[in-house]
């Protein structure tokens, strides 16, 4: 395992840029429908608000409640750090499937955490939670097998080590990129299969299963719904420009990561400005669409 | 001499099983147990043995034992039951998952089996299950074929006894019934497959052997054979309609070693005489087997996250991991023909998924058993907030829960992330429509494994966190009602350990490069791996807990919130129906969900309405579409049969007449 100052220093970047996502494409969506909306920072100042706050548990609740949101975070973050663009690819998790179980690990833990509460809207957002990540996943595997396709090892640093990609193998990269995307939207709940910024909880996905969150708890929360969305970002960035890492980019990473994450907030907030919210039972079709992505991108890939 | 220790351990139980008999009534539980858990120590001693140094510590011990017992006793077996021979890893990797979890069982028994203390059945319970596990290791420990046979079919009836054990209730006697009838598949489907090797001699290698040479069609034959055989002890999808019957009548620790060990004792057996060498030349067979271990992940995984009864849905989840553990074998085994590197991944995964198994789902039975004594019902949707009441039992459910589940890091992730990259690497170096199927495959199993977690997170969200749903007084009332027992927890506790510390060790024994070149260095490998993903999880944690300033771990409680409804109580929570609503509506066509409220009016009063009752049912598509027809055919069939009994001399001296005509034709042509 050798990791670099350069390599930590972008994974350190990249987990403390990762709310700008967040940031931009809230601001962007206001601005697209004409109102002021907030500051791109405002997420790091809500997470800095949140973790001065007090830190409340309902009743019937137990150490999952407060584990949920704590290892959750970790593990997404260890997931996201492990990807080429953020410098980790010698970390131990820097494995295609691992990173997928990583992201299971963490739906597991929210999904226990809501139920832990023992309130209705908890045990809601956590039945749609496994709905819709259990119809994610083969999406996401088949992506995985996609990208691992021309070397048949899930090591990402096998997956991206191909730099210089023929126009056809470029062809099926951006189609699996295109179904991360997609399936990114379905795993971090965004439109159109959540709206995160309603406040109508019988609609809710992810936002009921967090209801009873608060302060630290909470702040952790976004943090990790942040580090979610940009992973899913900078995997499809990987996936059509191989040569976004510190190694090729040198320094130049430590700025380019925060760069790409802002522009990817601000193209999430014009897809939200320009989308309604699906009906719950329409995400499935919208999976099957992300899966034939992927799928058709692993052909191209193998043809190519 | 070349006996093992295994022997010692298998006279023990059956020293067991005698003294359930004899002791007063009121000593079997300690006694007979106590007998039971120190032959199966020896088992698990005579496996970890076998293990740590392939055959020859446990023949030298063996052979120690022997000469202090006095000299020659099995020396006429070498050929027999107890010969030697390196094992392949998947055995030993069987025998061990076997020894632990009937020690385990043993161990939850002391405590666990006080239910049965005083009636005359508690002689019953202790006997069969000294014999049951007995003979279980006899299936693995078996050299030659009929030893294999006559195992096994101990094995098969001291478990039926043992899942008849409340044979009142008419649940258990159709469990009883499921049980034998699917039970009877593998016994005759081997035989079937051994007669038409015709093996030069009886050992397990020579039929593999002889199947080897046999001709093509013949060959085919004797591998569907097995691979039925298999099935059925292993429930793969069709034959998999015991699993949900059996495992809630019997016992929760006779169900963790039926779940945990018993079922790959089929797929064992499978590994064993199939012959594995020809497949190359059978295309199909791969696939064959492949798609049994694919439909059987998604059937199981899907009513393991739709049923309501904790023990049920323990039960299809072992479907599932029996339906991955036939994709492994059927990658590992070289069914699909790709290389070496990808066969040996396969390979070690299921040597590790079998271990891996074995230890979560004896926790997970023997913690659900000690959980529904407490609550004194099988339903999830009568439990809630059990962690509160039993925080030990519950911790190790929840971590066993996630190991079965494949949550990293816990080791049965390991099992799930060779698989993984053993379909990854069979879908690289297959062309065509082989690497298609390994694609949809993986798609299909990847849906299954996230379905997996959804299904567990609901059984622990709903059982074990939130607020209890029945009343505490209901409680009280039950019959079972008692505290966990102190064997109870250490045997529930010691697998949850197992499992988050199989990573530790492993990566630090990769530190010291102690596993590199043993059999085992692929699975440690793994393992390994998993314990520098802990190093990583364990400073990100910190550094988030660092975040909060450690404020996180303390939460002041309040009342909950719940968008402001004051009244919020305990009822209001989701139920394990409703929190399956969703995935059921999507998989509708499968399951076919059928919903019927009923209203109870006041007799006096119109409109005002006293309660409702909701229920959904599901539809078992495989039992519905194959089963009750093929027993409605059965039943029918025998009503004409019946009519050949008809008690009149006269048709009896006809059928005779025309039995001879008949043997006579049949000896004229053939």
């Amino acid at each position: 395992m050798q990791v670099n100052a350069l390599g930590i220093a972008t994974m350190v970047i990249t987990l403390a840029s990762a709310p700008l996502v967040l940031g931009t494409a809230a601001a962007v969506r206001s601005r697209a429908a004409g109102l002021a909306g907030p500051s791109p920072i405002q997420p790091y100042r809500q997470i800095a608000k949140l973790l001065r706050k007090e830190y409340l548990a309902a009743s019937a609740t137990s150490a999952i409640y407060w584990l949920g949101p704590l290892v959750g975070a970790a593990a997404v973050a260890s997931a996201l750090v492990a990807v080429p663009a953020a410098g980790g690819v010698s970390l131990p998790s820097s494995d295609a499937v691992i990173i997928a179980y990583l992201l299971m690990l963490a739906t597991f833990l929210q999904v226990m955490a809501a139920l832990d509460t023992g309130t209705t809207f908890g045990g809601m957002g956590a039945s749609r939670e496994v709905m819709i990540a259990a119809l994610a996943e083969p999406g996401l595997m088949i992506a995985i097998l996609g990208l691992t396709a021309g070397t048949g090892t899930t090591a990402l640093s096998g997956a991206f080590a191909v730099t210089d990609l023929g126009p056809m193998a470029l062809l099926g990269r951006a189609s699996i990129a295109m179904a991360l995307l997609l399936l990114g939207l379905a795993e971090n709940s965004r439109m159109p299969f959540d709206n995160p910024s309603t406040h109508l909880e019988l609609t809710m996905t992810h936002e009921a299963m967090v209801l009873e969150q608060s302060g630290p708890g909470l702040a952790l929360v976004h943090l990790q719904a942040s580090f979610k969305l940009a992973l899913f970002w900078l995997l499809a960035l990987n996936s059509v420009a191989p040569w976004v890492t510190p190694e090729s980019l040198g320094a130049y990473a430590l700025v380019a990561v925060p760069v790409v994450l802002a522009i990817a907030g601000g193209l999430l907030g014009l897809l939200e400005a320009w989308l309604v919210k699906a009906r719950l039972f329409r995400a499935p079709d919208l999976l099957v669409v992300g899966f034939a992505m992927a799928l058709f991108g692993l052909f191209v890939g193998v043809v190519a | 001499m070349t006996m093992g220790i295994g022997l010692a351990g298998l006279a023990l139980l059956a020293v067991a099983a005698v003294v359930a008999a004899v002791v007063p009534l009121g000593r079997v539980r300690v006694v007979a147990g106590g007998f039971t858990l120190a032959g199966a120590l020896v088992l698990l001693g005579d496996a970890i043995l076998r293990v740590a140094a392939g055959d020859a510590v446990a023949r030298l011990a063996g052979g120690w034992l022997g000469s202090a017992l006095g000299g020659d006793w099995f020396g006429g077996a070498s050929s027999g039951v107890f010969a030697s021979g390196s094992w392949e890893p998947f055995r030993l990797a069987v025998a061990l998952a076997c020894a632990a979890s009937a020690s385990l069982a043993a161990v939850h028994a002391l405590s666990y089996s006080a239910a049965w203390d005083g009636k005359r059945r508690s002689r019953v319970l202790a006997a069969c299950f000294a014999l049951f596990i007995g003979s279980l290791y006899l299936v693995v420990l078996a050299e030659d074929y009929w030893t294999l046979i006559a195992a096994w079919e101990a094995m098969t009836l001291a478990s039926a006894v043992l899942v008849g054990i409340d044979f009142e209730r008419p649940d258990t006697r159709t469990a009883l019934v499921w049980y034998l009838g699917i039970g009877q598949v593998s016994p005759v489907a081997f035989t079937l497959a051994v007669a038409s090797a015709a093996p030069s001699s009886w050992s397990i290698d020579a039929i593999a052997g002889a199947l080897a040479s046999a001709s093509g069609p013949m060959q085919s034959f004797a591998f569907l054979a097995l691979l039925a055989g298999a099935a059925a002890k292993a429930g793969l999808v069709p034959l998999h309609s015991w699993l949900p019957l059996a495992h809630p009548a019997a016992p929760s620790h006779v169900s963790a070693v039926m779940s945990g060990a018993m079922v790959t004792a089929g797929l064992l057996a499978f590994s064993r005489l199939a012959p594995v060498g020809a497949a190359p030349a059978h295309a199909w067979w791969g696939w064959v087997a492949l798609t049994l271990g694919v439909v059987s992940v998604f059937i199981g995984v899907i009513n393991a996250l739709v049923d309501g009864d904790l023990k049920r849905v323990l039960a299809c989840s072992t479907i599932e991991n029996m339906g991955l553990l036939t994709v492994e074998l059927t990658l590992g085994l070289g069914l699909l023909g790709v290389p070496e590197s990808v066969e040996r991944l396969a390979l070690a995964a299921a040597t590790l998924h079998v271990v891996a198994h074995a230890l979560a789902k004896t926790g997970l039975f023997l913690s659900a058993g000690s959980l529904i004594h407490i609550s004194g019902t099988r339903l999830l949707s009568r439990m809630g907030g059990l962690l509160r009441e039993a925080p030990v039992t519950s911790a190790a459910f929840i971590f066993c829960a996630a190991s079965v589940a494949a949550i990293p890091p816990l080791a049965g992730f390991a099992g799930e992330l060779m698989l993984l990259r053993a379909l990854v690497g069979a879908a690289h170096e297959l062309t065509g429509l082989a690497a298609t199927g390994v694609a949809l495959a993986t798609a299909v199993l990847a849906l299954g494994g996230a379905l997996a977690v959804g299904a567990y997170a609901r059984v622990i969200g709903i059982a074990l966190l939130g607020s209890a749903r029945s009343a505490a007084e209901d409680r009280a009332d039950s019959a079972h009602r008692h505290a966990v027992g102190r064997a109870e927890r250490i045997a529930v506790v010691l697998p949850a350990i197992g499992l988050i510390g199989a990573p530790v060790v492993a990566g630090v024994a990769a530190l010291a490069d102690a596993a590199s070149g043993t059999p085992w260095g692929e699975v440690l490998a793994a393992l390994a791996e998993l314990g520098s993903l802990d190093v990583v999880l364990a400073l990100l944690i910190l550094a988030a807990f660092t975040l909060t300033r450690g404020r996180i771990a303390r939460p002041t409680v309040v009342a909950p919130w719940v968008c402001g409804i004051s009244t919020a109580t305990s009822r209001m929570q989701y139920t394990a129906d409703s929190f399956s609503q969703p995935v059921i509506r999507v998989f509708a066509a499968l399951i076919q969900p059928s919903v019927s409220i009923d209203v109870d009016m006041h007799p006096s009063a119109e409109h005002a309405v006293r309660s409702r009752t909701y229920r959904r049912e599901t539809a078992h598509i495989i039992e519905d579409t194959l089963w009750r027809p093929l027993i409605a055919a059965f039943v029918r069939a025998a009503g004409w049969g019946k009519r050949l009994q008809n008690g009149s001399i006269s048709a009896y001296a006809t059928w005779m007449l025309l039995g001879v005509l008949a043997v006579l034709l049949a000896a004229r042509w053939l």
